[in-house]
């Protein structure tokens, strides 16, 4: 059954908003909040009725919706430099003034004058479509595509230069929920698409699309349940299995490595436990045609957020890695991605060259994103970092990787005769229920590896076991040890398992030894 | 809500008469710095008569001078008002909170209370005054009903108020809706400045037909030009529509200036973008602030009202600006920290502590176990030594320099950045050269003016702070040099392009070097392995080699550490009490105030200690057994590093025990050098004299091994690299064939087992690599 409250919600939202004021308006400075919980009570009781709601994408761009119709955008939000603004909340006749009622109101209906004491504001940030969402993430809905073709007006604040993508300005009244959200942040707004000039003090205002947040949701990692996550060690090993046949050449260590890297995420930022950076090594050029390895195709088909970059002198030199300010508007670069973004960078497009400086710059910012998980924003006067959370995959040619330094370098040692520049219409997709099962196998390591525990007495065994192994082999650095331990939180995140067991423990050793003797 | 203020019905009258009050009665004080030079001379003589101290008075004054065409700017400050009205409940409050209006209002009292110059206009006075004259001249003539100018237009001052000095500044994102229309002082850094332009506030016509002068007094940023002659008298009575002329000359302008401040990164929460804010400056405020100046503005908070069709595509929608009332520069080091009562209170706890030292030092850089020497010299760099200029100009330097020196991954650079993070002006480059401006300074073009100009480089930027320099030993030549001069005569000589100048750069430096071929070679001698020339070294008044040495214990704990971060996902419990780190330079900042002396007992101590180091040297060299050098530099140093632990104890004098620990430091720096060939015995064992052997080898073969060397020096990334490596010939000189080894170690009675263990020893260390299939030895030079 369907509620009324929703339909009339979804036909005339300004309508709905108006009789919500005229009914619980009280106090002007608690209504926004009673927008949010009146809205989200309504569209967020299932999971149906907040698929009613027809999304703002790339295949649904603002220009195929009419003016003030009620959306919902799933976007990462660039930038919350801009100062807040300021609107008048009651209008003639206690009317509602929020959320761009006020909006090509008629002089008539103008109050005649007002007091600054009844001016309140509103936050404005800047929210683009999250940047290397994979395809398989935006869920079929029941609104046919659109063919009008979206151009942001503000194409500089996409991280990825020249890519399809919605930007819009978003506006939100709860102030008080709006102030915990940072740059990168991914969230749901669900809010009424209008027209408005740019917050800018430029001579000419310009349109752009506005959304005015009736409320809005952060997006928090979810487990896609799945049956088979009982049996977790055996999807593991189909996975490692499929990875490796269809992007490595039949290379099951490189893949397994792969897999490692991809579940990592930021553990803990003040020990630090980073996650770490992998370098498939000795990895082959393409012979002919593409430059895209199948690793790209597969790896996109099973993670949330992916991105490939294809290193180039040309890419290096021109294209801004790093956001940075330019007379008050923040500006992104490709870095600006949302935590838990998993990055293929390869390096099969390097040529001799001179590297500018701006490229000395980007692959600086690069390494330091490896190393610290830090991002440096660029400001006039001042440079501040903001915490990351991306992981790396660098394939390369050579015995290292060109630019990088790595936490886990491995050389590739596959199947020479093997195609690793498929296309993506070459690349074996496994049954859809396999894919999705999959695709929760990498969810759940995700979390799972999160909260994987050392018991006190595995604790004991593995310093006893790091102990006797430096008084045996004095090239073992406190550095090997740190890698270890990461290595086999991972392991035990992959195999879904809420400890690490002495067995991984060995497991993990034996694993980085295999990858050392290559 | 304490404040008595819900004051809605103001009766401004009664407000005008309480400024006039003010303004006419209220009586400065002394060191009132808004005064001229002249004036302060004269109140001094009248200070006890105020009946006769017209002169005292301190705005009427500024009136006269206003009116005698000598000053522009009058300034109000809130302090003087609070003083006067004993209060800042009343009229202070509701300046506060109404700003826009009192502004008015004091205009208003300002041109009541105007005197009449005293001076006549002459011909020395600017057009507009002479104007201004005759406008006030016909004001007065013009009798009844006819308009005269408007009060705007006689006005020759810019009236602004200063906030009082306990007003707190604020950050951007602080200010709020709530604060509009009212006076705040706000903090930030200035990114963007405008130029000046004139802004239009009486526009002035006249009308072709009557002649008439019409007047509109503009408050907008736009607005829409009188066409029709609005004249009474004339052409409204005749029906005639006359058009009017803007006449630029009597239109009244103010200069105006849009500038943009943005919050400074102690403003701006963890992971949050920092906001910026437009500020407008108007009349005599413009042009005192630059681009990167760090500012407190007091002003106005306003919105912007759209108008017109603006407006009506906005939808009631504002922008806000601050108008400056205020500007005050701030600069920030050391001493500009603000201390709370309470942070006081913790520091005078912290004296009384017997471990402070200890304490403090375990602070340094807490998530590193262990060196707490290196700690506690790290903590005597913080502090400092005391800078003497004696009478000849000449300076004894007081900053302390420490060198770190060891195996890659000891957490060298941590503890540098640790350092350059706690210090004022700490600045953190690796030698290897940042992009663009190097440690020293440079000449450039400006971008923007196309001027020639110096731009600093690390070395310079950390005037009066610490320069951590990581990476130290593969520096560029060219900086090394310039570091010479730094680390002793603090100042950096530039000549480049023209421009032939010094540059302070009174800082101490901490860097950090790896040993040479990158990881420490127990198998060659200290000196070898440490790279630096001695005229460097000597300049580091302590030199820590720190080793990664596989201990049973130092293991332990290590992996402890490690696994009780994978189980509790924090650091375990430090075994000492943590410091705050603002507190701590706070303590920094209190303790670089003091000066203390060497008192003359403590003086002929050291001058033992020194003569008995010496002598130790002079045993040390005489068994080839030395590794650094003593002079009269350790003297010095022995000094400071006294110093700075006087400072720490917040005395006034350095004590025996001062003198004690800062021998005890240089002797653990020599120590952690010395440590290693004790135990090694480096040149009796026969893999390093095969190695020994064939690094004979490969430096011989005269002019080519001069190019080689120079190879070593620079390191892979240095740009001439390029050249040596494209000629084949010099190419071949790194390596050796290994049949030529074969031959001349065999040769020299040594088994081909031994020379193979010698070989595979160094490759580990990476000394050297097999290459051509372990036909060749080549040489690997980090």
């Amino acid at each position: 059954m369907v509620s009324a409250l929703l339909i009339d919600a979804l036909k005339n939202p300004t309508k709905a908003l108006q009789d919500l004021y005229s009914t619980r308006a009280a106090d002007i400075d608690t209504f926004p909040g009673t927008v949010a919980s009146h809205f989200s009570e309504i569209f967020l009781k299932t999971k149906n009725t907040f698929r009613e709601l027809p999304p703002l994408d790339v295949a649904h761009p603002p220009e195929s919706y009419s003016d003030r119709s009620l959306v919902r955008f799933r976007a990462m939000i660039q930038d919350t430099s801009p100062s807040p603004e300021m609107y008048l909340p009651i209008l003639k006749g206690n009317k509602c003034g929020g959320w761009g009622i006020s909006h090509d109101m008629n002089e008539d209906q103008w109050p005649s004058g007002f007091d600054y004491s009844n001016l309140r504001e509103c936050t404005t940030v800047w929210a683009v479509s999250v940047p290397g969402e994979a395809a398989w993430r935006v869920e079929e809905s029941e609104y046919p595509p659109s063919a009008n073709l979206h151009h942001s007006s503000q194409p500089h604040k996409f991280p990825i230069p020249d890519a399809p993508h919605v930007g819009v300005q978003i506006k939100i009244y709860d102030t008080d929920s709006a102030r915990s959200l940072k740059t990168t942040d991914v969230v749901t707004f669900v809010g009424i698409l209008a027209s408005e000039p740019l917050v800018s003090e430029s001579e000419a205002p310009l349109d752009v699309s506005t959304l005015h947040v009736l409320f809005h949701q952060v997006d928090t990692i979810e487990v896609l349940e799945h049956d088979s996550l009982n049996h977790a060690g055996e999807l593991r090993d189909e996975l490692i299995d499929w990875i490796a046949s269809e992007a490595l050449g039949g290379d099951r260590d490189a893949a397994e490595w792969v897999l490692l890297s991809v579940i990592a995420k930021v553990h803990l930022r003040a020990a630090p436990l980073l996650p770490p950076s992998l370098t498939l090594s000795r990895f082959p050029q393409p012979k002919v045609g593409s430059t895209t390895p199948a690793l790209s195709h597969v790896l996109s088909e099973i993670l949330p957020m992916f991105l490939t970059i294809p290193l180039s002198l040309d890419i290096l030199n021109n294209v801004k890695f790093t956001p940075e300010s330019i007379e008050e508007n923040l500006h992104s670069g490709i870095l600006q991605v949302a935590q838990g973004t998993v990055v293929l960078l390869t390096e099969s497009g390097i040529q001799e060259g001179q590297l500018v400086e701006k490229g000395i710059m980007n692959i600086r910012a690069l390494q330091e994103v490896m190393n610290s998980q830090t991002l440096e924003y660029a400001f006039p006067y001042s440079k501040f970092s903001f915490p990351t959370d991306i992981v790396f995959v660098v394939c390369s040619e050579g015995r290292k990787s060109a630019f990088f330094q790595t936490t886990i370098v491995i050389p590739w040692q596959g199947d020479a005769s093997a195609d690793l520049y498929k296309s993506k219409n070459q690349v074996n997709l496994p049954s859809p229920e396999r894919l999705s099962a999959f695709r929760s196998l990498v969810s759940a390591a995700r979390v799972s590896r999160e909260s994987v525990q050392v018991t006190e007495a595995t604790s004991k065994h593995i310093q006893e076991d790091f102990v006797r192994r430096r008084q045996e082999d004095k090239s073992i650095t406190a550095d090997d040890f740190i890698h270890l331990m990461r290595v086999a939180r991972l392991l035990a995140g992959s195999l879904c398992e809420k400890e690490i067991t002495v067995e991984v423990w060995e497991r993990a050793k034996t694993l980085d030894a295999r990858r050392k003797s290559r | 809500m304490s404040l008595p203020i819900v004051n809605i019905n103001v009766n401004y009258d009664d407000e005008l008469e309480t400024i006039q009050n003010f303004l006419s009665t209220y009586v400065g004080q002394d060191k009132d710095l808004n005064r001229g030079f002249a004036d302060i001379a004269l109140s001094d003589d009248e200070d006890d008569q105020p009946e006769s101290s017209r002169k005292s008075l301190k705005y009427m004054q500024q009136l006269q001078r206003i009116a005698n065409r000598e000053q522009q700017m009058l300034t109000i400050e809130l302090e003087d008002i609070h003083k006067h009205e004993k209060t800042v409940a009343d009229l202070v409050a509701r300046i506060r909170s109404n700003t826009r209006r009192y502004t008015q209002l004091f205009c208003e009292a300002v041109d009541k209370l105007m005197p009449s110059p005293t001076k006549d206009i002459g011909e020395h006075d600017e057009v507009i005054d002479v104007i201004l004259h005759q406008r006030r001249e016909r004001n007065e003539q013009i009798e009844g009903p006819q308009e005269g100018f408007p009060d705007h237009l006689l006005r020759r001052y810019n009236l602004y108020f200063q906030p009082l000095l306990s007003d707190v500044a604020m950050a951007v994102r602080d200010v709020k809706g709530a604060h509009l229309g009212r006076l705040i002082t706000v903090r930030g850094i200035v990114t963007r400045v405008s130029e000046v332009k004139p802004l239009l506030l009486v526009n002035a016509y006249t009308c072709d037909v009557c002649g008439s002068e019409t007047f509109q007094q503009i408050s907008n940023k736009t607005f829409s030009p009188i066409t029709d002659c609005q004249n009474e008298a004339e052409c409204k009575k005749n029906g005639i529509h006359g058009s009017l002329h803007m006449q630029t000359r009597a239109c009244r302008f103010s200069p105006f200036q849009e500038v943009k401040i943005q919050e400074m990164a102690d403003q701006v929460p963890v992971g949050h973008i920092p906001r910026s804010m437009t500020i407008h400056v108007n009349g005599n405020l413009t042009r005192m602030m630059n681009p990167g100046d760090v500012v407190h503005l007091g002003g106005i908070f306003l919105p912007i009202p759209y108008t017109g069709f603006q407006a009506i595509r906005a939808g009631l929608l504002t922008d806000t600006y601050l108008e400056a009332h205020h500007v005050h520069q701030l600069k920030k080091q050391y001493s500009d920290l603000e201390v709370t009562p309470q942070i006081q209170q913790q520091i005078t706890e912290m004296l009384a502590d017997p471990s402070l030292y200890n304490k403090l030092a375990q602070n340094i850089a807490p998530e590193i176990y262990g060196h707490l020497d290196v700690k506690k010299a790290l903590l005597l760099l913080l502090v400092g030594g005391v800078t003497k200029t004696m009478g000849d100009g000449m300076k004894i330097r007081g900053d302390i320099n420490v060198c770190l020196m060891g195996d890659p991954g000891v957490a060298k650079s941590q503890l540098l950045k640790y350092i350059s993070k706690i210090a004022p002006r700490g600045v953190y480059t690796t030698g290897k050269g940042s992009s663009g401006v190097g440690l020293t300074a440079a000449v450039m073009r400006d971008p923007v003016t196309d001027e020639m100009v110096l731009e600093g480089g690390a070395l310079v930027l950390a005037d009066n702070g610490i320069c951590c320099i990581d990476e130290f030993d593969k520096m560029e030549e060219s900086d090394r040099t310039a570091i010479h001069e730094v680390m002793e005569q603090q100042t950096i000589s530039i000549s480049k392009a023209g421009i032939s100048t010094t540059l302070n750069a009174r800082t101490s430096i901490l860097a950090a070097a790896n040993p040479l071929y990158g990881r420490y070679n127990p198998k060659v001698s200290p000196v070898e392995n440490i790279n630096l020339p001695a005229a460097l070294l000597s300049r580091f008044d302590l030199l820590f080699l720190i080793l990664d040495k596989p201990t049973r214990e130092d293991d332990e704990r290590l992996a402890q550490h490690v696994t009780h971060v994978h189980m509790f996902n924090t650091h375990p419990e430090l075994e000492y009490e943590p410091v705050d780190p603002v507190l701590m330079r706070h303590y920094i900042a209190q303790a670089r105030q003091r000066r203390p002396t060497v008192p003359p007992e403590v003086s002929s101590y050291i001058v033992d200690s020194y003569v008995r180091l010496r002598k130790v040297a002079k045993d040390e060299e005489e068994q080839k057994k030395s590794h650094s050098y003593t002079s009269a530099r350790t003297l010095l140093g022995v000094l400071r590093l006294a110093q700075a632990l006087a400072r720490l104890r917040f005395a006034d004098f350095v004590q025996h025990d001062d003198v004690d620990e800062a021998l005890r430091l240089m002797e653990c720096s020599k120590e952690s050098l010395h440590d290693d060939d004790d135990k090694h015995e480096p040149d009796r064992s026969i893999v390093s004299q095969i190695f020994r052997l064939i690094k004979g080898m490969a430096g011989e073969g005269g002019g080519k091994r001069r190019k080689r060397q120079k190879r070593i020096g620079r390191g892979p990334g240095g740009q001439r690299d390029m050249d040596v490596d494209s000629d084949d010939e010099d190419d071949d000189d790194g390596e050796l064939a290994l049949i030529d080894v074969r031959s001349r170690v065999l040769g020299a009675g040594y088994t081909e087992a031994q020379l193979n263990d010698t070989i595979v020893e160094y490759e580990s260390i990476d000394v050297w690599a097999r290459v051509a299939n372990g036909a060749k030895l080549r040489f690997i030079n980090v």
